[in-house]
């Protein structure tokens, strides 16, 4: 296993992993989706709302704002042994607002919600909510939860988690007179003509198309489109709850933590 | 995560894990295979919207089915750690 | 009715960069360059923004109207 030409940036991360089956992949990929916990507003109770939308569009909407999240304090629910409806400090975070529009028309943000914890605060404060015309108010409680992206959407940690395999492109330089017709063709412009001979730029931006093959001239095409199925190009992206790096760690712990909890449970039932 | 036996004999082993989908048990099975001692894998998930997998293994003369379940259980765990480890690395921490 | 909080299709947040991409607008500059100076890549956060009419305005001054309606009775 072997992970090369990494590189992070602020949210985004993308790396080339090999010696790996698609298996593997495939599975980091539907846990960092599905299954990496993060925090999300999940009951609203709405003492009083005058604005111009309903009751379960705010709470919708307050549902959306992507939370820090800070695992290490917190549980899921379905762990935490409070059971109580609401939950307890360690299973849910509470938000407080109350907003009103005294002389003029103003817009209320995801800033405007003020956390009782201030590890856990919404990623981003200029989310417009609504709009409120002057005379009208907003009041309101909000508890925000662990959960996972299986459940809603919302406790999804990335809006892009995605990888393909790493492509192979090989050029028959007999065969091939290096006229750049594929080069015009290529949607990714990955081929160029350097030095009168036909050249592959950039292989990882290749989306595997074969527009190069299907628009060569000759009949028996020179390029060669293959894919490695051990090498995979990962692209994923965070919406800020948890930083990237830490989405990624998670996976991997995950699935371990999956694999040893059936190990032990097949001990327990000889 | 909860098990049963649906079915063991001493070349099979079929295990109904619950609270389990695709995301595991694809993973589980495609490591299974790669075990030579192995005649015939497969998973099943009986209904989307439950949580719920059967697992089937069907192994050669020699092997046993419960060894070999944790011994690919073993190797997941050895690839999690190499790719936590490969990470951290590359990301430059620890 | 109001910018929405996510991308439907990719679920990135998109709300918080609204404001600035509609007051650009209104200042003539072209959504193209907005949007890729925002950092909005993907065509399905593109037309969240494209698309997108903001029905609110519109509906507060009818609250507004009759409110003052209201308050002169």
């Amino acid at each position: 296993m072997e992970l090369s030409s990494i590189k992070q940036q602020d949210n985004a991360i993308r790396f080339i992993l090999s010696g790996v089956t698609p298996a593997f992949a495939n599975a980091m990929r539907r846990v960092m989706i599905a299954e990496v916990p993060t925090m999300a507003i999940d009951d609203v109770i709405i003492i009083e709302n005058t604005s111009v939308l309903f009751d379960e569009f705010l709470a919708h909407r307050f549902g959306l704002i992507p939370l820090t999240t800070d695992l290490d304090s917190y549980i899921l629910p379905e762990k935490c042994d409070c059971n109580s409806e609401l939950g307890c400090n360690r299973c849910r975070a509470s938000f407080t607002m109350e907003i009103e529009a005294k002389d003029d028309m103003i817009v209320v943000y995801s800033g405007d919600l003020k956390p009782d914890n201030p590890v856990v605060t919404p990623v981003n404060n200029k989310i417009p909510i609504v709009k409120l015309a002057a005379g009208q108010k907003l009041q309101l409680e909000a508890y925000a939860r662990l959960g996972r992206g299986q459940e809603h959407a919302k406790w999804q940690p990335v809006s892009v988690c995605t990888y393909k395999y790493l492509p192979k492109i090989s050029i028959d330089m007999k065969k091939c007179d290096s006229c750049g017709k594929c080069v015009k063709f290529c949607p990714k412009c990955i081929l160029e003509i350097k030095d009168k001979r036909l050249v592959v730029k950039d292989i990882e931006e290749c989306t595997l198309c074969t527009q190069c093959i299907k628009n060569c001239p000759k009949k028996s095409c020179p390029i060669k489109v293959e894919w490695s199925e051990k090498d995979f190009i990962f692209n994923i992206e965070s919406n800020g709850a948890l930083p990237i790096t830490k989405i990624v760690e998670q996976a991997a712990i995950q699935i371990g933590e999956k694999a040893s909890e059936l190990s032990s449970l097949m001990k327990n039932l000889e | 995560m909860r098990i049963k036996t649906i079915k063991k004999t001493k070349d099979e082993l079929k295990l109904e894990i619950e609270g389990e989908g695709h995301t595991f048990c694809n993973l589980l099975q495609n490591t299974l295979v790669e075990d030579r001692s192995i005649k015939n894998v497969g998973y099943d998930t009986p209904h989307p919207l439950t949580e719920k997998s059967i697992i089937y293994i069907k192994v050669k003369k020699d092997g046993n089915p419960q060894k070999i379940l944790e011994r690919a259980l073993k190797k997941i765990n050895q690839r999690t750690d190499e790719f936590l480890s490969e990470f951290r690395k590359a990301i430059g921490t620890k | 009715m109001i910018i929405p909080v996510r991308c439907f299709t990719c679920g990135n947040v998109i709300a918080d960069r609204w404001e600035e991409y509609s007051n650009r607008v209104k200042g003539g500059e072209h959504p193209k360059e907005i949007l890729d100076d925002l950092g909005i890549s993907r065509y399905c956060c593109r037309r969240m923004f494209i698309s997108h009419v903001d029905v609110i305005d519109d509906i507060l001054k009818y609250y507004e109207a009759t409110a003052r309606k209201f308050h002169n009775v």
